[in-house]
């Protein structure tokens, strides 16, 4: 008798922490959805850096052509973004990508005579807005991921994402030496 | 003990649920120390002339009137405890919601006086209209110059007018008593802003035509050059420059109500600066 007051005790906790976290379902779908358009946001920009890239090498080539290490490695890494497909990735090509683009801004700062060149200054801030671009998008993709990665962990609606396998997304992160300042405006001093 | 037990433990469920469906989103959003926009200008920093701030006033009401675009200038003294001048910019542009919801079709200048860093931050809807290239062919030609000096108000005055009056070139309109600024470096204007000074030649051009077709004759081309690079026309508009503050629902002026802050945001476009 107690026995089956237990489990039947048990079966209404567990009903109720289902339907109970059934709100959260839907917060789990439309987080999910909200992730995958902000994702879009970010391959947007990472298109965009991929498609600036030529020209940049185009125009610091006509000043630098004995660079050609970095220049190679540039190709490299932006061949290598094309033929990535999972975001986990992308996010690896990108980081790689970001590398070879720090280690081409450092080479271009021994050419001064490069600031000079209104063509070339006009594309540095093309690249410096298109990362400022691609880490706020970032950003805002790591908020969203943040949110649902949480939500999934926490009880009761963890429940809620075991049963209908809502997984876990991967946060956007990168290491120190992906980091792309460009210098704008190279004349001003600042 | 089992009913009591299993009663507790629905009612911890329930709180938890509620919780779990509130709670995150009282935790989002770090939008600490932003400033509060209420109108195009906010000059924190203290720095900008109540002559420039009305005139910057004035255009960003002909604008806003004539496309719907929004323009607006903010002074800070710091970005502190933000990072960089863009991260505030891009927090700052999406807690005001500059520009419309639906269309991001705003503009945000804003100056950070003792970092000495400038940032001319573009809605998403603008993104192609204010091209990074141009946004940073505007700071360096118009804000750099001039607040290497000092002049704040001029600077921005300047910047304000060449980016309304490149929307509405853009949009194929024409905006009343808004001139295209010279640049705030002597000499080096005419390479810079290419397109309006060959604009203002071609009005010019057209100008010269009626006045011949009207009969008073005489006269040789090669005067219009010589004008053209002197740059001395910035009294041309001087005559309409009283209609502005009059038009549209949207405007500012007369104590009206600012309508730029719709719910726009930006993703990060644009160009920065330091002086």
């Amino acid at each position: 008798m107690t026995r089956m007051r237990n489990t039947v005790a048990a079966l209404v906790v567990i009903v109720t922490a289902v339907l109970g976290s059934g709100c959260s379902y839907n917060t789990f779908t439309s987080q999910e959805e909200g992730i995958k358009a902000q994702w879009a946001q970010v391959e947007n920009q990472l298109q965009r850096r991929s498609d600036l890239i030529p020209n940049l090498v185009e125009t610091v080539k006509g000043f630098a052509q004995q660079e050609k290490d970095v220049f190679g490695a540039v190709a490299d890494a932006r061949a290598r973004m094309a033929g990535a497909g999972t975001p986990a990735q992308k996010i690896e090509a990108a980081n790689a990508e970001s590398s070879a683009l720090a280690r081409l801004l450092v080479v271009m700062e021994n050419y001064p005579q490069l600031k000079s060149d209104q063509s070339f200054n006009r594309l540095m801030d093309e690249l410096a807005g298109t990362e400022n671009r691609l880490s706020t998008e970032r950003m805002r993709y790591n908020e969203r991921v943040q949110a649902y990665n949480t939500l999934r962990r926490q009880f009761p609606s963890n429940i809620t994402a075991s049963m209908f396998s809502f997984t876990e997304y991967p946060y956007y992160e990168i290491p120190d030496s992906a980091k792309v300042t460009p210098r704008v405006n190279f004349g001003g001093g600042g | 003990m089992c009913g009591r037990s299993a009663t507790a433990r629905l009612m911890a469920i329930a709180a938890l649920c509620v919780w779990s469906s509130v709670g995150p989103r009282a935790a989002a959003g770090p939008s600490q120390d932003l400033p509060r926009l209420t109108g195009p200008v906010t000059d924190l920093a203290g720095v900008i002339d109540a002559a420039s701030a009305a005139e910057i006033d004035r255009i960003s009401g002909v604008l806003l009137a004539a496309t719907g675009d929004v323009l607006v200038v903010v002074t800070v003294p710091s970005i502190a405890p933000y990072g960089s001048v863009e991260e505030y910019a891009t927090r700052l542009f999406e807690q005001a919601g500059i520009g419309d919801r639906d269309n991001d079709n705003g503009v945000l200048i804003l100056t950070a006086v003792n970092d000495r860093k400038v940032r001319i931050e573009v809605g998403y809807g603008l993104e192609e209209h204010v091209p990074d290239g141009a946004a940073g062919d505007t700071i360096r030609t118009y804000l750099l110059p001039a607040f290497r000096e000092g002049r704040y108000g001029a600077g921005l005055v300047a910047a304000t007018s060449a980016l309304a009056t490149r929307l509405a070139e853009r949009r194929g309109v024409t905006l009343d008593g808004v001139a295209v600024p010279v640049s705030t470096t002597p000499g080096q204007q005419s390479h810079r802003s290419g397109s309006w000074s060959g604009l203002v030649f071609v009005v010019l051009v057209i100008i010269f035509v009626v006045l011949r077709a009207a009969g008073r004759g005489g006269g040789g081309h090669h005067t219009f050059t010589g004008r053209r690079r002197r740059g001395t026309w910035s009294g041309w508009h001087g005559g309409v420059g009283g209609f502005g503050g009059g038009f549209g629902s949207g405007g500012f002026g007369g104590g009206g109500r600012f309508g730029g802050f719709g719910g726009g945001m930006s993703g990060g476009g644009g160009a920065s600066g330091g002086w």
